[in-house]
């Protein structure tokens, strides 16, 4: 896109209501935060957050056979290679079909999706303004329409566009026009909007494109089967929606500090890895330490706690070093928590202890995901 | 979508070392052990709540 037609695009959404500095309204859109894995195998027997920060897979029935590994990937987005230089843009997210579904029934589906937060979104004034979303999109082999999709959670509202991805990255950009009979988006800390990226959709989520309707639907029946064949791999990155009816440029992210705080209001990795500090505790009771831990940012909701566990994972030093295998937390907020251990330690009453991880494979995880 | 979990075990758990109260749950959920507060924005419970509405999850009393 040459400059003029950059600039006259950024106008027409100021114009209407957009543009400027922190116009896109997606987290980690250039899919640079992955604290929980860059690589993750067998996805497909269940959604979940599993590699890039705020991306989530989704699958409906539950009988779908399909299996990825889902790649926080460097190797595709090349250092060299304009947009993405221009873009400052090093990394994509990956989805490679490791098990192939020869056909999708029609209540399953598979897709990659953001949901985002009113607090983040309720700008959008989709009853009266467009919302533009654009992204890069490539796969290996398999060519053909796929289709993004919109979908507005307070008025269960979804509108559904098709793009035809090629083995080149190409840039798309997809206008949503203002939806009249939607509702307007709360803002309030709940999903309130949802981009979804389709790579299967059944029979029961295939409609019309380009108008708003209700319901959850996600493809047309044009949508290609992506998992047909291990031979398939599809990348994403790149991926902004803002308010207007133009693509802007993709508003480039400068500070990886800053993004990794907004990704850390849905997800927080306290710790990883062996020998790694966790907190000084208190023993309140014999054998039985509590310590708090606080958050780098306030959490969307109260938050999970997910600890590993196994043979002598974790360790406290009170005079003498005692290893344990789980620890629990409690009294959780979204700015901190109690993690505690009772028994199989020994410490007296009213005494201190530092503690730390013991294994490789420790980890400490809050979870306020959407 | 409604993100659908696989929930195969749920248990209150008090707050400690006092045990006046229901802190959280404990849940086993799609393989991996959460300490869930109980909050209803929280992914999470709200599911658990779910299950349990629908019939398919109980939770068991804290010990």
């Amino acid at each position: 896109m040459s400059k003029a037609a950059e600039l006259a695009n950024l106008i027409g959404n100021i114009n209407a209501g957009g543009g400027g500095v922190n116009r896109n309204v997606l987290i980690n859109s250039a899919m640079n935060v992955a604290q929980r894995a860059t690589s993750s195998t067998g996805i497909g027997a269940s959604s979940g957050y599993f590699t890039c920060d705020r991306w989530l897979f989704g699958r409906e029935a539950g009988t779908e056979q399909a299996r990825f590994t889902m790649t926080q990937d460097t190797a595709s987005v090349g250092i060299d290679s304009l947009p993405f230089q221009e873009a400052g843009i090093r990394t994509a997210l990956k989805m490679d079909v490791t098990t192939a579904e020869s056909a999708v029934a029609s209540g399953e589906s598979s897709l990659i999706m953001q949901r985002i937060e009113g607090f983040n979104c309720s700008n959008l004034d989709i009853k009266t303004k467009p919302i533009t979303l654009s992204f890069y999109a490539k796969s290996d082999t398999k060519t053909g329409t796929m289709c993004a999709s919109l979908y507005a959670g307070s008025g269960g509202r979804h509108h559904v566009k098709e793009y035809s991805i090629t083995t080149d990255w190409q840039r798309f950009s997809l206008t949503f026009p203002a939806d009249s009979g939607a509702t307007a988006l709360a803002r309030d800390n709940t999903n309130e909007l949802q981009v979804n990226f389709v790579l299967t959709a059944g029979s029961n989520f295939q409609v019309t494109a380009d108008q708003w309707a209700s319901g959850f639907d996600t493809a047309t029946s044009n949508q290609i089967n992506f998992a047909d064949s291990t031979d398939n791999n599809w990348y994403l990155t790149g991926v902004q929606l803002e308010v207007g009816q133009n693509p802007t440029e993709f508003e480039r992210i400068n500070n990886f500090g800053e993004e990794l705080a907004k990704c850390q209001r849905y997800f927080y990795r306290y710790v990883e890895g062996n020998s790694k500090s966790i907190m000084t505790a208190s023993a309140i009771l014999a054998n039985h330490i509590q310590g708090n831990i606080n958050f780098p940012t306030t959490m969307r909701s109260t938050p999970s706690l997910a600890t590993s566990s196994g043979t002598n994972y974790w360790e406290i030093y009170a005079g003498g070093s005692y290893r344990f295998d789980s620890l629990s937390g409690q009294q959780f907020h979204t700015n901190g928590c109690t993690l505690l251990k009772v028994n199989d330690i020994t410490i007296s009453e009213g005494d201190s202890c530092i503690t730390y991880t013991s294994n490789a494979a420790c980890t400490i995880d809050l979870n306020a995901e959407l | 979508m409604r993100v659908i979990m696989n929930i195969t075990s749920a248990q209150y758990q008090k707050t400690l070392p006092d045990k006046n109260e229901n802190d959280h749950i404990k849940a086993t959920i799609d393989g991996i052990v959460y300490h869930v507060p109980l909050d209803p924005d929280n992914s999470h419970y709200a599911e658990i709540l779910k299950q349990v509405k629908e019939g398919t999850l109980t939770i068991k009393d804290a010990d």
